[in-house]
């Protein structure tokens, strides 16, 4: 069944369209709220939140767009929040915390994908949000601004140091890997 | 080697779907909307129905056994006057009675003047027709105070005889003593009255708006006083004739109660048209060749010329006016006056040499021969309303008017005089 024939279903109250659509969407969508939460119960609890919020919103979807981009931008919008409001912990951090680029940094292409989402994860919360939105997600830095309300400038430059931390950390866990993000 | 590495790929390529729990679906089922539901109307329309139809039948049994069931025999009867001497607005007496609960008012403009307070039990152990006359009435043995007849009531040792079934005695208990209720007049016995429960003032004056526009058709009536103006009197009598043309107003009124008046701004055209023939009608062309006249026509014969001619008139009318209403029709008689306060003409007549002349107003001043006013007239209308809605009524109003003054000035030879008829279909609108 298509996306829009199951979105149909879900409107008139199918509840089993509804657990046909969160099966097909939530765990790409859990993958990704893990990364940006600090733990999986908060990211089960964002994507719990958001499933909600689709759910009660779904006749805003336009069937013209893509649902799975729909549901990601929901979700996506639903761990900013709760990164924003609740952790109330800045996106950015003092440059003094910033560990310097090391010269000769190593391929990493050769890590696990758990490696370096473990790697990711150690960073201060301000540069993963960033780096794994425009890293990871592919969003641009004007988007990110305008999720997270802060200057693209600003966007630009937690993506720079971000990458700077993310190099050392690898650097310092392989020494003959080059990194080259 | 150097190797570009493409994180945002290599994520999509590598990162594993977990497990997503199922308290979460729980969670989320917990909060998806609920099916939409049809709105239920058809119950609610049966029910409304079903409501409708025994609301009917009750109120019409109600109805049809007001006149039968005034009190039941064997009832008790609580005459309280208190709740009328309290609000000497409600000139009656509350009457419970206890058997049927219900409550009846009799008017007691006698007690309210001596300042009676009774609280007293009217008891019967009569069969209706000897409590209640044919005529639904109450006689009290009103020569008795009260005290009589509560000796009465003992000597009878609580069994009346009523003998005198013309003029049945109502016993009555005495609940206060030293009371005297005088009462020389029958008390006739009424059902509730809802109006006596309506504390609300009804609005006595009511004010409105009309606006409305109609056609109108203004006969004149020509005289002459000058025997030298009697060949122009004579034609213009047959060349000149009225015909049908419109008038239009805005009126503002107020209403009391079956009264009304009215005044406002009107607008009347009266038009007729001009048919005059001219037998001896002689035409002359030059023609010019470089400025030399190389001819002259002359055309003669008779000429045929129709013009109409516009009277327009701007008049305040000022009316009063009776209303006679039915459910949602009214009809409304006026009878007014009204001031005509500006007019302006235009066409033309025939004059002293039997010819037409143009007497349009500011065009042609040395040929005007009409009032830029000519005061008073009176009319008479009767006015059918309908309402069409909350506030708003339609109306059509047939009118006959007279003009008191002729319309030309009176250097003018010949008088000329109208009255005029129309019908105005128009809008009111309640306030």
């Amino acid at each position: 069944m298509d996306d829009a024939s199951l979105v149909r279903d879900c409107l008139s109250g199918s509840e089993k369209a509804c657990k046909a659509l969160f099966d097909r969407y939530a765990p790409s969508m859990l993958a990704m709220c893990v990364r940006y939460s600090s733990s999986r119960p908060e990211a089960e609890d964002n994507l719990q939140e958001g499933f909600i919020k689709i759910f009660q919103n779904l006749e805003q979807w336009k069937s013209t767009g893509a649902l799975g981009a729909w549901i990601r931008r929901v979700i996506l919008n639903t761990c900013l929040t709760k990164i924003q409001t609740s952790q109330k912990e800045k996106l950015s951090i003092p440059d003094s915390e910033v560990p310097e680029l090391l010269s000769e940094p190593e391929v990493i292409s050769s890590l696990a994908y758990r490696d370096i989402i473990h790697l990711i994860d150690t960073m201060p919360l301000g540069y993963r949000t960033v780096f794994n939105l425009h890293m990871i997600d592919g969003h641009s830095y004007q988007e990110i601004a305008g999720m997270l309300q802060i200057t693209e400038s600003t966007c630009r430059s937690q993506v720079l140091r971000a990458k700077k931390f993310l190099a050392n950390k690898i650097t310092r866990a392989n020494s003959n890997i080059k990194v080259e993000l | 080697m150097s190797e570009e590495f493409n994180l945002e790929q290599f994520t999509k390529d590598h990162e594993p779907l977990p497990e997503v729990p199922e308290h979460i679906w729980q969670n989320v089922r917990q909060h998806l909307p609920k099916k939409k539901r049809r709105p239920v109307i058809l119950p609610f329309l049966l029910i409304g129905t079903l409501c409708l139809v025994v609301g009917y039948i009750w109120t019409t049994n109600g109805l049809n056994n007001e006149h039968t069931s005034i009190i039941p025999s064997n009832s008790l009867i609580t005459i309280d006057s208190s709740v009328s001497m309290n609000n000497e607005d409600m000139n009656h007496d509350r009457v419970e009675c206890e058997k049927s609960k219900e409550s009846y008012y009799i008017p007691t403009n006698q007690t309210n003047k001596n300042k009676i307070q009774p609280s007293f039990t009217l008891q019967s152990n009569q069969s209706k027709s000897n409590v209640l006359s044919d005529q639904n009435m109450i006689i009290l043995n009103s020569d008795h105070s009260v005290e009589s007849s509560v000796q009465h009531f003992h000597e009878s040792k609580f069994q009346p005889k009523y003998d005198q079934l013309n003029s049945p005695v109502v016993e009555m208990q005495l609940l206060k003593s030293k009371i005297i209720f005088d009462s020389n007049e029958s008390i006739k016995l009424y059902k509730p009255d809802p109006k006596c429960y309506n504390f609300k003032k009804t609005r006595k004056v009511g004010f409105f708006v009309e606006t409305y526009a109609g056609p109108s058709y203004s006969p004149m009536r020509l005289s002459n006083s000058d025997l030298d103006a009697q060949k122009v009197f004579e034609l213009r009598k047959t060349s000149e004739s009225a015909r049908i043309s419109a008038m239009a107003g805005i009126k503002i009124g107020v209403q009391f109660r079956k009264v009304s008046v009215r005044t406002g701004i009107e607008y009347l055209n009266m038009l007729e048209r001009m048919e005059f023939s001219d037998q001896n009608y002689k035409k002359v062309e030059q023609i010019f060749v470089n400025g030399q006249l190389v001819r002259v026509d002359t055309i003669t014969g008779e000429r045929f010329v129709n013009i109409h001619n516009y009277h327009h008139h701007l008049s305040v009318p000022v009316s009063i006016g009776y209303t006679l209403s039915k459910g949602k029709n009214k009809v409304n008689i006026q009878l007014g006056v009204g001031v005509n306060f500006y007019s302006w003409h235009k066409g033309a007549v025939l004059d002293s040499v039997s010819k037409y002349a143009y007497f349009t107003t500011g065009k042609y001043p040395q040929s005007e021969i009409y009032n830029s006013n000519f005061g008073l007239s009176s009319f008479l209308s009767v006015q059918w309303e309908h309402k069409i809605r909350y506030r708003w009524s339609a109306f059509i109003e047939p009118a006959i008017q007279y003009y008191f003054s002729p319309i030309n000035k009176n250097s003018y030879h010949i008088q000329q005089r109208y009255f005029n008829i129309h019908t105005k279909i128009g809008l009111k609108y309640y306030f």
